[in-house]
């Protein structure tokens, strides 16, 4: 697959990823996409100032579920 | 900032900071640590707290999200020792608890048969190896799905692995036998907290499947 082929891809899966968890964790992004188009990965963007409707949901445990590190 | 192998995985610098993942990625990435947070060890006041406060707005029209809520809600009404006791009364026994939620005894009946020794080998090719003093053999659930956490996003130092690579552990791994385990959670006698972590596990891992299909699907028409 070629670079373009790829993205397209990666696209359509996150499309899906959004659409099948309703408004739930994964689908707090949506809301975040339509501020703003998504930095490229590669660009390494500045840490982005937090959002109301930003992914805030998970983010934010995030600090706490290291505890049962595994690996 | 970061070295394509030739194998499509990206290494970092040894001290270097991951670049950030796309955002559902990352969601992905920080779903699966909690299922794997929680399926490990019961969790603290402080997790409890945070999850309580993961409310949404609107209505929950899909599994993944309703699941959500419904773990959210229960958060709230429920104490860490509660969930603590719960924990134990399912997953620790000095017989035989009521959960083994390890793949090779849902794959092969027994713990420690093959399909552990298939997951090993897989690890080892992955260059992961789990801590010293952890109990938990590397086909237990959580254990599962924090190697799937660090196959999309990586580790100070580690590997981020394509959707390719991430997509064959899930199919092999965890895909066989991860329903039918949570089936067991959620309908064990005394599973309140931990029958809607099963459900949330269940739903998230639905769309997974279904998200690598998009892939599959995709590259094959």
């Amino acid at each position: 697959m070629d670079e373009i082929e790829t993205k397209a891809l990666n696209r359509k899966r996150r499309q899906f990823l959004r659409a099948a968890s309703g408004a739930g964790a994964l689908a707090v992004v949506a809301a975040h996409d339509a501020q703003a188009a998504p930095p490229p990965v590669e660009a390494a963007p500045a840490p982005q100032p937090a959002k109301q409707t930003g992914y805030h949901e998970t983010e934010h445990i995030r600090t706490y579920y290291r505890t049962a590190a595994y690996w | 900032m970061h070295i394509q192998s030739a194998t499509g995985s990206v290494t970092f610098p040894p001290m270097g900071v991951p670049p950030p993942l796309p955002q559902e990625e990352q969601a992905r990435a920080d779903v699966y640590a909690l299922i794997a947070r929680l399926l490990l060890a019961p969790p603290d006041a402080a997790l409890l707290a945070s999850l309580g406060a993961a409310a949404q707005e609107g209505p929950a029209d899909q599994p993944f999200d309703a699941a959500w809520r419904q773990l959210a809600a229960a958060a709230r009404t429920t104490s860490a020792r509660a969930v603590r006791e719960e924990f134990d009364a399912l997953f620790v026994s000095i017989g035989v608890p009521k959960l083994n939620p390890f793949g090779s005894l849902y794959l092969a009946g027994f713990l420690h048969e093959k399909p552990l020794a298939a997951l090993r080998a897989d690890l080892a090719r992955l260059g992961l190896a789990r801590m010293a003093g952890v109990a938990e053999t590397e086909d237990h659930l959580g254990a599962l799905c924090e190697t799937m956490r660090l196959l999309i996003a990586g580790a100070p130092g580690g590997v981020r692995q394509p959707l390719a690579v991430q997509q064959r552990f899930f199919e092999d791994h965890l895909a066989p036998w991860q329903a039918r385990c949570l089936d067991d959670l959620r309908s064990a006698e005394g599973a309140d907290f931990y029958a809607r972590v099963a459900t949330l596990a269940g739903a998230f891992l639905s769309i997974e499947a279904e998200a690598f299909e998009v892939v599959a699907a995709t590259q094959a028409g």
